[in-house]
């Protein structure tokens, strides 16, 4: 091999290069582009008139969850209605498979594309559907300017996804 | 072929199956599925539905019933022809023309008949317009609840109550398309609060308002357990989730409940998980109750009996058992106390049974529970005296009910007050409180002239129910031995030994009072008594279980409960029991345990007992441990621990263990199964031969009533269960306050209405009560509910406050 072929392969690899997008950001100042099918942390929407869960309290996504992620504490309100207590879940243990937001009957779980999930504190994995409709509210937000900084291939598939 | 056999032809499978059975019990018989609707196996075929419809040749050329249809010889049945399939999705889609589909907001989901139906037939929505009924949602009663969009109208609550419980509450109201169900008299149903049409309706329709919206059926953790609040000991399955009791409901068909229960089964169990539980050891320093780690409350304990131990010797120590605790417990308890602790001061609290079951065998030398549930129900005669079982006993009452209507049994019902068994009597008259053993002393002798002032029944009644008896085959003579009992239970029994001597064919069934009074008695806990109620005095009986604990038993039998506490009790263990609230005299028993050195309450709920205890110590309720009681038959039902113990809490007999342990004899037990196993090993019957002696029981002088004098009846209530049930809300809500239940006429006399405050005062003491007028008490007749608060009745004339005089007035 002749002398000095390395250098140019190398050169060659590096001007290669120079013209590309880098991959790698500088998290968490700047984020990656993120597909629409994108799985991330399970949210809940807003029930517009009690301004609180869409919830009803079927316990459908606990029973679907393979991995106990979520409780369902229910009651009866004072007029007779199925009162939510308490809606716990356990991202920590979460595998995002979506069971929960398949089997929910009214809608009351969302998918979202929050994975901003780190905490220093284990504690602030268990949340609770406060928090969930904080997520997802959040998350709406965003995608909107999600969508503009969006790669080429992410927006291929996210046109084949809605059609 | 014989002729009580038919033979047809199912999808073409030739099938035999007995003569009378329907078309769709022969479907069943080999595995032909054929959904149904309105068909409940405690039910009578009625037809409702049309879900269960089938071919039927030869017949008229239309789909058939197949719940109604008896099986016929030679009949061909089609089940699942692409007609009758389209029927069958027409009845669903038909049905959903006001039903909302709201299945995950239903309590019924999971569990729901029609929801299988719907899904099984792909069906998504009604393709009619759904059109829902006005008042979708109606509260019923305190607990019952009906949503008439859900309801299919096929009848099961109806039938139920009429059928099984004989109460007949509810009924189809209006006709065709607006028919709805409702309370047949009132639109409050003061009914029996049984469960029972919630439990049989086979949608959301009627629902427990206790358990609604609080757990999904699916996601419980069930349990087949027994019901810790009487004697009938019926089979319950306790669901729970995340460790609390969510509801229990009746579970199979078999004896002794036979698929039923009452409202104690059904709506009583919401005591386990109340937040009054002692839920940890406590050790009382400086006169105060202090929370203490187990070792530490242990360690008191031990120190404590060992210091009277040696001190005062054994005699000085005595162990209290109590029948709401399981055999295990009281086994562990009296074997820790004859072999560890070396005293036969070994009691339980118990109302009549004992007694009752003492008199019972010296006399007929028989054993308590020696006969069946079904031979009280095959008996030709069924004789009910004294309290009315329909409260006491509710399961009994209601399968005697049926007996009397289905079966053709002659039915006298000689209660003291008006009972729901009236209705479906032969006969009936109302004895007065204090002449029980008087009327079936009388009945057994024909020389004992009755009078009416003996027993309040007047002569001809009684003429009649005296022939009635003498001319029937068999008899069963049925009573209560509850607190109404204390201090008459042996009269009564040997007033009723009396009369299974006179003539053959007699039954005695004494009905406990508690899940496990039988348990108390046949385990031994008595001070001359040994496991398998085998007498102490027996020299055998205590060699081989002296021989099986390792020990020299002392055949030095403990003295009578009172004597001991009076004389050289120096320390005490008590075990589920208030045996200061129920002693005769509590001011007296208090005084004395609070001079004794050690004294150890075991419980659940804090109570009289524990208020002078030198160490509390948290017990396990039937849902969180196994172990067995035994019910009035005999019958062992088994306990199964539906959820882990609240708090520290630990099963009894683990506890009573672990102290004697620490003392130094480890029994060895780390489950309860190895108990179970010992205790049978040991129980064997005694042979006792009784003395055959019938003995006339003299009629008591019963007490005249005039003005504001009244006789006290003090029966259990039918939602009354002692201290648990006072903790247990949904029970509380049935009968908030105790009460001085009145007839009409004396409530006019005295000028007393529904809902006042009433004085009521005896020779030994007085107290301030609501007043219900009540149609069941007789004229002359003031009822207390005991086991209310046990205090009640009890500040009246602690040792038998029943049948004495009492003066009533408005306070
Ligand atoms: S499935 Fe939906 S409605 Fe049901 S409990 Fe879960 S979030 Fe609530
Ligand atoms: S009654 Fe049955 S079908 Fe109707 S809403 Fe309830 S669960 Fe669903
Ligand atoms: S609770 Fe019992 S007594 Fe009352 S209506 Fe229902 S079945 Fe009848
Ligand atoms: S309430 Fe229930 S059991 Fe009664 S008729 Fe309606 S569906 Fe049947
Ligand atoms: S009859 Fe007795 S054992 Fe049966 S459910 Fe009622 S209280 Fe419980
Ligand atoms: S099951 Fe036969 S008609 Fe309902």
């Amino acid at each position: 091999m002749p002398l000095g072929s390395g250098v140019m392969k190398g050169l060659k690899t590096m001007l290669m290069v120079t013209g590309r997008k880098p991959a790698t950001v500088l998290y968490p100042e700047q984020l990656r582009d993120i597909s629409y099918r994108f799985r991330g942390q399970v949210g809940m929407r807003r029930d517009e008139v009690t301004g609180g869960m869409t919830c009803v309290g079927c316990g459908l996504c606990e029973t679907a969850c393979p991995n106990d992620v979520i409780r369902v504490d229910t009651s009866e309100n004072e007029d007779g209605t199925r009162f939510v207590d308490r809606y716990l879940f356990d991202v920590g243990r979460c595998v995002f498979c979506y069971f929960c937001i398949e089997a929910c009957p009214v809608d009351a779980l969302q998918r979202t594309h929050d994975f901003h999930l780190i905490t220093d504190d284990r504690r602030g994995l268990l949340i609770d559907g406060e928090k969930m409709i904080e997520i997802y509210e959040h998350d709406q937000a965003n995608r909107e300017a999600e969508q503009k900084n969006i790669g080429p291939g992410a927006a291929l598939a996210n046109w084949f996804e809605r059609g | 072929m014989s002729s009580d056999t038919v033979t047809l032809t199912i999808d073409g499978n030739e099938v035999q199956v007995p003569r009378g059975a329907t078309v769709l019990q022969a479907c069943e018989s080999i595995g032909v599925e054929i959904p149904t609707l309105c068909t409940d196996p405690r039910l009578k075929p009625y037809g409702a539905c049309r879900m269960c419809v089938v071919e039927v040749q030869p017949g008229p050329p239309r789909p058939t019933a197949s719940c109604t249809t008896p099986a016929g010889d030679g009949m061909t049945v089609v089940t699942n022809s692409q007609s009758i399939r389209d029927i069958r999705k027409h009845v669903i889609e038909l049905q959903l023309q006001h039903h909302p589909l709201d299945c995950p907001y239903c309590d019924q989901a999971g569990t729901c008949e029609l929801q299988d139906e719907v899904f099984d037939q792909e069906i998504h929505q009604s393709p009619y317009e759904t059109v829902p009924k006005a008042h979708p949602e109606e509260i019923l009663n305190e607990v019952i609840l009906l949503n008439h969009n859900r309801c299919i109208l096929c009848g099961r609550c109806v039938r139920i109550c009429d059928e099984q419980i004989g109460v007949r509450a509810l009924d189809f109201v209006e006709r065709s398309v607006g028919t709805f169900i409702a309370p047949a008299q009132h639109d409050f149903m003061d009914c029996e609060r049984c469960g029972m049409c919630i439990e049989t309706c086979p949608v959301g329709a009627l629902l427990s308002r206790p358990f609604k919206h609080s757990a999904r059926s699916w996601q419980t953790e069930k349990a087949a357990s027994t019901c810790p609040h009487c004697s009938v000991g019926c089979s319950i399955l306790v669901e729970s989730r995340h460790g609390e009791v969510v509801r229990t409901r009746s579970n199979g068909l078999e004896e002794p409940d036979r698929g039923i229960l009452c409202a104690k089964g059904f709506f009583g169990h919401s005591f386990v998980n109340s937040d009054d539980r002692i839920t940890q050891p406590m050790v009382r320093r400086g006169g105060v109750l202090w929370p203490v780690s187990w070792r530490a409350a242990l360690d008191a304990i031990t120190a404590g009996l060992r210091g009277v131990l040696e001190t005062h010797g054994p005699r000085a120590v005595g162990v209290v058992g109590s029948p709401n605790t399981t055999n295990e417990d009281n086994y562990t308890l009296q074997r820790f106390a004859r072999a560890v602790l070396g005293t036969n001061n070994v009691y339980s609290q118990d109302s009549g049974l004992h007694a009752t079951a003492r008199t019972l065998r010296a006399v007929l030398g028989s054993e308590v529970g020696p006969h069946t549930q079904s031979e009280l129900l095959e008996s030709d005669l069924i004789l009910v005296v004294g309290a009315d079982i329909g409260h006491t006993h509710n399961v009994v009452g209601a399968h005697i009910k049926q007996a009397a209507r289905d079966a053709g049994r002659l039915l006298v019902v000689a209660t003291r007050l008006a009972s729901g068994l009236d209705d479906f009597a032969t006969i009936s008259a109302r004895v007065r409180p204090g002449g029980e053993a008087a009327f079936l002393s009388a009945l057994a002798d024909a020389a004992n002239d009755v009078t009416e002032q003996g027993t309040g029944i007047d002569a001809g009644a009684f003429d009649e129910i005296s022939q009635m008896v003498g001319a029937a085959g068999s008899v069963a003579v049925v009573w209560d031995t509850g607190v109404w009992t204390l201090g008459k239970a042996d009269k009564i029994a040997q007033a009723a030994a009396n009369l299974a001597l006179a003539r053959d064919g007699v039954k005695l069934f004494p009905l406990a009072e508690r899940a496990n009074s039988v348990g108390t008695f046949r385990v031994g806990m008595a001070p001359d008594l040994l496991p398998g109620a085998r007498p102490l005095a027996d020299a055998e009986a205590r060699r081989e279980i002296g021989d099986a604990w390792g020990v020299e038993l002392s055949e030095e039998p403990g003295l009578p409960f009172a004597e001991f506490v009076e004389g050289p009790m120096r320390a005490l263990y008590v075990m589920g029991e208030d045996v200061v609230g129920g002693a005769a005299n509590p001011s007296g028993v208090s005084a004395a345990l609070r001079e004794a050195d050690l004294v150890v309450a075991q419980d659940i709920f804090m109570n009289a007992t524990t208020e002078v205890a030198d160490v509390v110590l948290p017990g396990a309720t039937f849902a969180e441990k196994g172990g067995h009681y035994s019910n009035f038959e005999g019958r062992l039902g088994r306990l199964e621990p539906a959820i882990p113990p609240v708090g520290d809490a630990r099963p009894d007999w683990e506890i009573v263990a672990r102290i004697a342990a620490a003392i130094g004899a480890d029994f060895g037990w780390r489950s309860h199964e190895p108990i179970s196993e010992e205790l049978a090993s040991l129980s064997v019957a005694p042979s006792i031969s009784g003395s055959g002696q019938a003995v006339s029981v003299n009629g008591a002088d019963l007490p005249t009533v005039n003005g504001d004098r009244l006789v006290l009846a003090t029966e259990q209530h039918l939602y009354t269960a002692g201290v648990a049930g006072r903790h247990a809300p949904s029970l509380t809500l049935m009968l908030p306050d105790a009460v001085a239940e009145l007839n009409p006429d004396d409530a006019e006399r005295l000028q007393i209405a529904h809902g006042d405050r009433v004085h009521v005062a005896s020779a030994g003491g007085e107290v301030n009560l609501k007043a219900m007028v009540a149609r069941r008490v007789p004229s002359g007749v003031v009822s207390l509910p005991d086991r209310f608060l046990e205090a009640a009745p009890r500040q009246l004339d602690p040792r038998s406050p029943d049948g004495t005089a009492v003066r009533v007035s408005k306070a």
